[in-house]
């Protein structure tokens, strides 16, 4: 009889297991990771190089810690 | 969807020329080609049968000169009045000096190995005894005054194909760096320009985000030469008859049209760092971006209006 009732109980609790792992795995499918290019906007966009100011006329900033750049579909430049 | 841009590159006045038109089709490319193949051979100082050599070969008499090359003489000298002469459309006397008397291909390509330095006698302020006839459309060159207009020639070109182009054009044309861009853009949320960093090619300082405005960039990193040992670039200092010694590499200045960037990039780059910037914060629709030989880079204060 207590054989009988501490396997009963076994299976309660393997069924309890594994009833919350399926939950768990359900709750994952229903709610997928975003994939990698649907990240939030604000970390896709790189952040933009501002030169820094100090002042009405005159404002500087080292090149050396450039940013990835935006878009662009022409340049500018000395000729 | 993007809509149709008729787009194409040619060469023309000692560079490419770059054109973008949002919803046009290619007609509209062939009419900027022409526009820039009809004013380069007025305007070139280096086209022997150019209206403007011709107007340099004539000095002391009135000079009856088209619409077009009247109007860029006239806008170059009037530049020159702003900028108190620092834009200094004289200056042909003080190039040839430095070596600059032939197309700058022929310069890069070795031709002043042997060249010997004649320096001419230098002169400021020539560009005020330029006569101008707005009746007769006749311009007179005091005797020993020539005209360059290559400090304007691009951008003045750059806006008059824009022009042509009609109201409401949403269009990109760039000489070699002076452009004009009107209207959104391909995707209307205005045109992007990189802004070339004068130590690495491959880079940008930064990008501007520009609508109906003028950009241009000039600086000593391009077009140089050595001479008898010494370095020599195109950007004159009119005190001094000679190249400037500016502490900026380049400078990038966006106005309202191509021709006052050409301008201010060109004066703020001449005035150098402190006194470049000041002077182009007195224009309230002009800003600008100045490198230096160190690498700071100068900004005007409005600047961030445009940044991308």
């Amino acid at each position: 009889m207590a054989l009988r009732k501490h396997l009963a109980a076994k299976l309660v609790a393997a069924g309890a297991a594994l009833a919350s792992m399926l939950g768990i795995w359900a709750l994952v499918r229903l709610d997928p990771p975003a994939p990698a290019d649907a990240a939030p906007a604000a970390a896709a966009t790189p952040a933009t190089q501002r030169p820094a100011q100090t002042g009405r006329a005159q404002a500087s900033k080292s090149r050396a810690s450039q940013p990835v750049m935006p878009k662009r579909q022409t340049r500018t430049r000395a000729s | 969807m993007h809509p149709e841009i008729a787009a194409a590159e040619f060469p023309a006045m000692g560079g490419t020329i770059e054109v973008q038109a949002v919803g046009c089709d290619a007609a509209v490319v062939a009419r900027v080609q022409d526009l820039f193949a009809r004013y380069e051979a007025i305007l070139s100082r280096f086209i022997p049968e150019s209206e403007l050599c011709a107007l340099n070969n004539g000095p002391g008499r009135p000079f009856a000169a088209s619409p077009v090359l009247f109007d860029a003489v006239n806008e170059a000298v009037g530049w020159a009045c702003v900028t108190d002469g620092v834009f200094d459309p004289t200056v042909i006397d003080d190039l040839e000096s430095a070596g600059y008397d032939r197309p700058f291909d022929a310069i890069a390509s070795g031709g002043l190995a042997t060249r010997t330095v004649k320096r001419a006698r230098h002169a400021t302020r020539r560009w005020r005894r330029i006569d101008f006839d707005i009746e007769r459309n006749e311009i007179t060159l005091p005797e020993g005054v020539r005209v360059d207009l290559g400090g304007i020639g691009k951008g003045y070109t750059v806006d008059r194909a824009i022009a042509t182009l009609g109201m409401g054009v949403n269009a990109m044309v760039n000489a070699s760096g002076d452009l004009y861009a009107a209207g959104g853009g391909p995707d209307g949320d205005g045109w992007y320009v990189g802004v070339q960093d004068p130590f690495d090619s491959a880079r940008d300082v930064c990008v501007l985000n520009v609508s109906d405005r003028g950009v241009a960039t000039s600086g000593s990193v391009k077009r140089h030469w050595t001479m008898s040992d010494t370095r020599y670039h195109h950007l004159i200092d009119t005190r001094r008859g000679t190249s400037s010694d500016s502490e900026l590499l380049t400078v990038t200045a966006i106005a309202l049209t191509a021709t006052h960037a050409d301008v201010l990039a060109k004066t703020a780059f001449l005035l150098g760092p402190r006194d470049g910037m000041r002077f182009v914060e007195r224009f309230p629709d002009a800003e600008c971006i100045g490198v230096t030989a160190k690498g700071d880079v100068l900004t005007t204060t409005g600047i961030s209006d445009y940044l991308a």
